[in-house]
């Protein structure tokens, strides 16, 4: 991103968007919780260019969909 | 479905997962968070497990399996499922079980019983000599403060731990007993002075040590008081020389008679270059009594009396024998006494039974011999005849406060005295140790007590070279307490010698497991240990305890509770050949820096336990949560998806589900909502029931309202009824157990009233959510407030949102939803969450950089062929040696060898250098499945510069030793032809490259409703231009006609500040009054033509990515008068016309729902007009509580936290009727107005009102698209709704890529759901914005023109309609649609099209290897 763009977006702090400077901010997230919910949050950030710390409480992620046999309406294997 | 998603997940470079870990902090300000979190120990190093499985199989503890809800058993170490991410085992371990804490030399007590409980003895012994040299001398004689603290104390009685170590020393064979592995020889010499437990447990270690050690003993034999303390009708002689031989094995050296100070000094053995010193000389002098005439002929101490006795000296005592005190040498004098002939023998004891020190199994064995315990009793006086002892004056005595020790002082009971006759008078109150072993050049000091002075922790004396410890230190104490003290001394000597801070990391902590379930086990009686008869023990000295048979102890060790999980027996720790086992692991604290923090933890399901008295959840096997019924039915649950009933393993032929448990239920559980999934998968479950029964099944869902609302539920529901699924309008609140039956009576009234009895065999609970303790306490510490239900609180206009800045909800901690709708607000989340961050986007990410590609073309292929051990999974089958040495012999190889594990991080680096050491160009692992592994071996080629589809599998894992385990011959033979077959491909691969291609990084959004407008805000927060075109004059689509939603907020209000946020933002045009007319590309580089505003100028815009936010309209009703009666409204009407006149006119409104839904016209259910008829009926009832409010429903649909407006619509008196489609409302307008005539059920009549108003609720009709849809060639359902990629995990994307969906263009929705809809499809949109460029496969189909007929079936057969007929008329493939599925290239008749990497010649090849030499 040019300097002059990162100005530009900076100024979009009036709308409430980022508060605070861009030295200040941290390019990371946590998601707390690794089922369908958490994985699909993690994805979208990791991807959008977000360091991602996915907290899980068990020994996996996958939460409650892993424990499903098929999906309802169409019947699909849930794992 | 969710598997790959799981390793996309576990793949992803800037994904860190973080497993066992809790947040447990969170400080700093949005954008810049600290987050403090807990991480638990796994007990396995993620980066080195290889997810064998050789844990498990060795683990010998069977816990409940949570993942299958308690109906299978898993192992301690374990998977949580075959497809877990990540991939490694984990240990469960709470902690050291109790039995282990308490025990001074800390045996794993739990592992060595679980150990037992499997039958393996052996192994069961090494693990108990790990930490304690004398399990056979201690399974007879410790005082065992193990089984005081044992769990199962709290049950019914204590397990027989001491007796299962003897066991397990009993049961080593004579000619083939242990001894530890010693570690390199040492050239320290060390010195051990004393051979009791105390010295000979210091030696055991360090000689294991690789020390060279003497044992100096002052007597002539070995064991010290073990052997000449103790008799051997309690320990018996061979016990303790067995025990000690294995030291004798490990290389100690044992000098006996040989006296320390007197026949060689400590200073001469310094000279002699002994370098440490242990001093563990017990204490075996007798303690005087304090009377006068304790020098008198037959005064004889109960110490020095055994030792005789034990040395084989025969002693005459005569008859009456006085034994003085109360502990074990007392007992054991008083029981020697009897068996070397004296006939009454007795002891006197000062305090009361209670206070006896002696171990209670001796003392109940005196009074099986009879032998009389005189307690309360204390000697005063000795009489004397002629220099001997005659006589015993002794007084009474009587129990005053606790003194120090905490047992009740005894007190003289004046006037109490009387004699006793006696020929013996044995003191053994205690004894003290003998210093002479101390000579001047020694400078340690002893306490006023006559013990040495050591450090607590180190056992180092003043001289810093000796150590000492045991009775020597302690004063007489218990044979385990001397053998930690040898044990502690052995590491302190160890570490003193090499130079070694000697108090490091000491002493050792350990942690009791406290939260063990003693509560639903059940009571099992301790075994009994067989004893010899009581008749058979007199005059000799034949061990009394026999021992427990195999039976006994394995009864006996099946009381174990497992209280820790893990019983720490280590044998993980063998059996992982990758060394990823570590019991050392412990909690660890860290914080992290953050930008935003988004919560999803999820919830817990309600457990009917607590409705046991209605439904017998607990006690009846047969009924089950839906939960473990969807286990039941899974191919991986716990009977392999055979449905049968967990009773009796029978096939059931009736199961009923019984709806809304712990959901629609204020009075039992207090959860007022409903959970929104429970109809739908009770459907499901039952349909698939009955696809898994061969013989038929009749399932009955009872149910109060069927609730699928969501997109496609309602044709689901029908079909289940089709299916034959009964659907029973009644709520259960309690069934009734058939007796012996197993089966389940359900009474319930139909809708006239009336009662039927039905019996089912099986009863699913349809459980709902319920929040968990862990997710308030998680709320609690973050300071984020919940609602009322305790779940996350929001706001209808931000529905992730959560009360604290920078913290996002989703999922069912937002509130109850399914998986579709935790997906959508997953990607709101993101999209807010990252939105903040946009500015240091890309900062913290991670990215590989590979080498500069190496040019193999021209180059005769070099193959390396690397196979894979996967440790015992293959190696254990197959000859692995062999088939790397027959790849050897193959052409064009230049090098081979063999892994433990092909994949570890390790064998990835040796891999590495060897492919560039032996300039190999074709690379082939014979190992597993590419599927998981490929792009593992494929990154390394990269690294070397190799291109990475050079490379080539041979799966010899899931293909060959796993499925021919039981030939491994043939199974090497099959190896060895998979190997050969992927070189022959590997030869002829070439190098492939993949395209790159710019992303274009502005987005179109069609349509500028609340959908529109969110998804285009979403984006431009991002930094990415957005233009919205939209089809009307303004923005804000439906939601203009809209007023208040049913949570009381101003809709109108927030439509007018969002479309003041669109267009006053910089990033975002809009474009009102066009109309899109051509479209074109693909994903990253669309071109959009539009026509736009009333000039219908002509704009060409090229963007990344499109939104389609196209929104939906009211159902224009047809029925129910509706424009011929002004009195007949819809909804929407009626919301305005309240919000403009009031209700203070409407005495009786009707309201009819389902009005261009669930029917012909539309099929599906409109999800939001129930909500819509409940809100309008509660502000008419709030305006005007007088007005009477009817109305008539089929299925009343307000799910989620919706169901309280419902709730309390019924308490402020609006009136439901249902109405079935047989039975529709009538409507008509006669001289009196407008009568509106239904069935009531109940009375089961008709009724008749006129009505001042009649309120349609209306369904939502997809908007006009078709000629979008034709334009930019997008799937819709049958009813207009556009079809998104896949219901479940990608509700927002179309079909073709770079293309999203939201708000009621997908399905009918609230304003809420639109609104994270939309964000959910910008989140979506920016993973493909944020990129500079997209890379494609190269894999895709390639068309040799020459050869092409243009014969369309390459056109028809694609199922992403990417070939067409060019302007040559061949056949052409754009490779940035082309998904590489092969289809086409299959399909083609004339071989027209090839699939890169999958190239005829490539596949033939293989065919070829195989069939070498047989054609």
């Amino acid at each position: 991103m040019s300097a002059e763009k990162l100005q530009n977006n900076t100024n979009i702090t009036e709308t409430g968007a980022v508060p605070g400077s861009a030295k200040d901010m941290v390019g990371a997230v946590m998601v707390v919780g690794g089922g369908i919910a958490g994985m699909q949050s993690a994805l979208d950030l990791a991807g959008s260019g977000y360091y991602v710390y996915l907290v899980e409480n068990s020994s996996a992620i996958g939460g409650l969909m892993s424990q499903l046999d098929k999906t309802f309406p169409t019947n699909d294997c849930a794992m | 479905m969710i598997s790959p998603k799981l390793v996309e997940v576990g793949r992803h470079l800037n994904i860190e997962i973080l497993t066992g870990t809790e947040l447990i902090d969170l400080k700093g300000e949005p954008g810049n968070f600290k987050a403090t979190v807990r991480q638990k120990p796994r007990f396995v190093d993620l980066d080195k497990c290889t997810s064998c499985g050789e844990c498990a199989n060795i683990c010998p503890v069977q816990v409940p399996n949570e993942y299958d809800k308690g109906l299978s058993l898993r192992k301690a170490a374990f998977k949580q499922y075959p497809q877990a991410i990540p991939g490694a085992y984990a240990i469960s371990k709470k902690g050291s079980a109790p039995c282990r804490v308490a025990c001074p030399a800390h045996v794993s007590a739990q592992g060595f019983i679980a150990l037992v409980r499997e039958g393996r003895y052996r192994e069961a012994l090494e693990l108990f000599k790990q930490d304690h040299p004398f399990p056979g001398v201690c399974g007879r004689v410790c005082n065992h403060p193990c089984e005081e603290s044992c769990t199962r104390n709290e049950v019914d009685s204590t397990l027989a731990i001491m007796n299962l170590h003897r066991f397990i020393a009993d049961k080593e064979m004579p000619d083939d007993r242990y001894v530890p592995e010693k570690k390199a020889d040492r050239d320290e010499k060390v010195a051990i002075v004393g051979g009791g437990p105390a010295g000979l447990t210091c030696a055991y270690f360090l000689a294991i040590e690789g020390y060279q050690v003497t044992v100096f003993e002052k007597l002539p034999v070995l064991g010290g008081m073990l052997t000449v303390g103790i008799p051997s009708y309690r320990l018996p002689r061979d016990v303790i020389e067995a025990e000690i031989q294995v030291i004798k094995d490990l290389g100690v050296k044992f000098k006996t008679g040989v006296e320390i100070g007197k026949d060689i000094t400590v200073g001469q053995l310094r000279e002699q270059g002994y370098k440490a010193f242990f001093i563990g000389i017990g204490a075996h002098e007798c303690k005087a009594l304090g009377l006068d005439g304790e020098d008198l002929k037959g005064v004889f101490p109960g110490v020095e009396f055994l030792r005789e006795v034990n040395l084989g000296n025969k002693i005459n005592l005569g008859d009456r024998v006085a034994v003085i005190g109360g502990g074990n040498v007392a007992m054991d004098a008083v029981r020697t006494a009897l068996r070397t002939g004296s006939k009454k023998p007795f002891v006197i004891y000062r305090r009361s039974y209670d206070e006896m020190p002696a171990n209670k199994e001796e003392i109940e064995e005196c009074a099986e011999e009879g032998i009389e315990i005189m307690t309360l009793t204390n000697p005063v006086r000795i009489i004397e005849k002629d220099g001997r002892v005659t006589a015993i004056e002794c007084v009474r005595m009587e129990l005053g406060e606790p003194d120090d020790s905490g047992r009740r002082r005894p007190q003289t009971v004046k006037g109490s005295e009387f004699i006793i006759e006696i020929d013996t008078l044995m003191p053994a109150i205690g004894q003290e140790s003998d210093w002479a072993c101390l000579t001047e050049e020694c400078v340690c000091t002893l306490s006023d007590w006559g013990t040495m002075k050591v450090d607590d922790v180190t056992l180092q004396t003043g001289d810093p070279d000796i150590f000492a410890g045991g009775d020597a230190v302690t004063g007489p104490s218990t044979v385990v307490e001397a053998i930690q003290a040898g044990k502690e001394a052995a590491i302190s000597i160890d570490r003193f010698i090499q130079g070694k801070d000697l108090k490091k990391d000491r002493p050792q902590q350990w942690v009791s497991v406290k939260d063990v379930d003693i509560e639903n086990q059940p009571k099992i009686p301790r075994e009994k240990m067989p004893a010899l008869p009581v008749e058979k023990r007199a005059g000799n000295f034949v061990e009394v305890q026999l021992g427990y048979p195999d039976d006994q102890a394995l009864r006996e060790a099946d009381r174990c509770l497992n209280c820790g999980v893990c019983c720490e027996c280590y044998q993980c720790v063998e059996a992982c050949l990758a060394e990823a086992i570590d019991h050392d692991q412990t909690i660890q604290d860290k914080e992290i820096e953050i930008g935003s923090l988004i919560l999803c933890p999820g919830n817990d399901i309600f457990d009917p336990g607590t409705l046991e008295h209605n439904f017998h959840y607990k006690a009846n096997p047969n009924v089950l949560t839906s939960l473990e019924f969807e286990r039941i039915l899974s191919a991986s649950g716990p009977t392999m998806g055979h449905l049968v009933r967990p009773s009796d393993h029978k096939e059931p032929k009736k199961i009923a589900w019984l709806q809304c448990i712990g959901s629609r239920d204020i009075n039992k559980s207090g959860n007022g909502y409903c959970s929104s999934v429970c109809c739908m998968y009770a459907v499901k479950e039952a349909m698939i029931a009955i696809e898994h029964s061969a013989n038929g099944l009749d399932c009955a869902i009872f149910n109060m309202d069927m609730r699928t609302f969501g997109k496609d539920y309602e044709k689901y529901y029908e079909r289940a009824k089709g299916n034959g699924v009964r659907f029973i309008k009644s709520r259960v609140h309690t069934i009734d157990e058939v007796p012996e039956t197993g089966e389940l009576s359900i009474r319930y009234p139909d809708e006239s009233g009336k009662i039927h009895e039905e019996r089912f065999d099986m009863v699913v609970l349809s459980v709902g959510f319920q929040v968990s303790k862990s997710v308030i306490d998680l709320a609690g510490r973050l300071n984020i407030d919940l609602n009322n239900y305790h779940f996350a609180q929001s706001e209808v206009f931000d529905p992730v949102k959560t009360s604290r800045e920078g913290v996002y909800a989703c999922g069912i901690f937002q509130g109850p939803k399914d998986i579709p709708a935790s997906v959508t607000e997953a990607g709101a989340a993101a999209c807010l969450a990252g939105g903040r961050l946009f500015s240091v986007r890309d900062t913290l990410t991670k990215s590989v950089e590979f080498p500069e590609e190496i040019d193999v073309l021209g180059q005769e292929p070099r193959v390396g062929v690397f196979v894979c051990k996967c440790g015992i999974n293959i190696a254990g089958v197959v000859d692995v040696p062999e088939v790397a040495k027959y790849a050897e012999t193959l052409p064009n190889v230049v090098y081979t060898g063999n892994n433990l594990f092909s994949c570890s991080q390790d064998a990835q680096d040796e891999m590495k250098e060897l492919i560039e050491e032996h300039n190999i160009n074709r690379v082939v692992v014979a190992s597993c499945s590419p599927k998981t592994h490929e792009a593992i071996f494929q990154d390394t080629l990269q690294k070397c510069g190799l291109n990475k589809y050079l490379f080539e599998m041979a799966n010899i894992r899931n293909q060959d030793s796993w499925c021919h385990s039981d030939q491994p011959e043939l199974a090497t033979q099959k190896a060895k032809e998979l190997v050969r077959m992927s070189i022959a491909r590997a030869v002829t691969l070439d190098p492939l490259h993949e395209k790159k291609i710019p992303v274009n990084k502005r987005a179109l959004v069609v349509g500028g409703g609340v959908a529109g407008m969110n998804a285009a805000l979403g984006l431009a927060e991002q930094g990415f231009e957005v233009i919205i075109v939209e089809k009307e004059e303004e923005l804000g689509g439906m939601a203009r006609n809209l007023v208040k939603t049913i949570e009381g907020a101003d809709v109108q209000a927030y439509l007018s500040d969002l479309k003041d946020k669109v267009t006053s933002h910089e990033k975002i045009q809009v474009l009102t009054q066009t109309l899109i007319v051509s479209f074109s590309g693909f994903k990253g580089n669309f071109t959009t033509e539009v026509i736009v505003g009333p000039g219908m100028y002509e704009r060409k815009i090229n963007h990344g990515a499109v939104i389609l936010a196209t929104g939906a309209k009211e159902y224009n009703p047809t029925e129910f008068l509706y424009g011929k009666d002004d009195k007949v409204v819809t909804q929407v009407e009626l919301a305005r016309r309240l919000a403009e006149k009031g209700a203070s006119d409407l005495n009786q409104v009707v309201m009819i729902q389902c009005v261009g839904s669930r029917n012909e016209h539309n099929p599906n259910c409109s999800r939001i007009c129930c909500q819509s008829a409940v809100k309008n009926a509660l502000t008419i009832k709030k305006a005007n509580p007088d007005a009477e409010v009817y109305v008539l429903y089929r299925d009343i649909r307000t799910y989620g936290l919706l169901e309280d407006y419902y709730t309390e619509a019924r308490k402020l008196g609006v009136m439901f009727f249902r109405f079935t489609p047989e039975k529709m409302p009538q409507v008509e307008a006669d001289d009196e107005g407008l009568a509106v005539e239904f069935h009531d059920h109940i009375l089961n009549k008709n009724l008749r009102l006129y009505t001042d108003c009649l309120a349609l609720s209306t369904g939502m009709d997809a908007e006009d698209t078709e000629e979008l849809s034709s334009i930019m060639k997008l799937a819709r359902n049958t009813e207009g709704f556009f079809m998104e990629a896949h219901v479940k995990l990608r509700p927002v994307e179309m079909p073709t890529e770079g293309i999203f969906v939201c708000g009621t263009a997908h399905s009918p929705k609230l304003l809420s759901e639109t609104i994270a809809q939309s964000m959910a499809a910008a989140s979506r949109a920016t993973t493909f914005l944020s990129q500079t460029e997209l890379t494609l496969s190269a894999v895709t189909a390639r068309v040799v023109e020459d050869l092409c007929a243009s014969c369309l079936i390459c056109v028809r057969s694609c199922p992403y309609g990417v070939p067409r007929i060019n302007e040559e008329g061949v056949s052409e493939i754009d490779i940035a649609l082309c998904r590489g599925c092969g289809v086409c290239a299959s399909e083609c008749p004339a071989k027209a099209i090839e699939l890169n990497w999958y190239e005829d010649q490539q596949l033939l090849s293989k065919v070829d290897a195989l069939l070498e030499g047989v054609l």
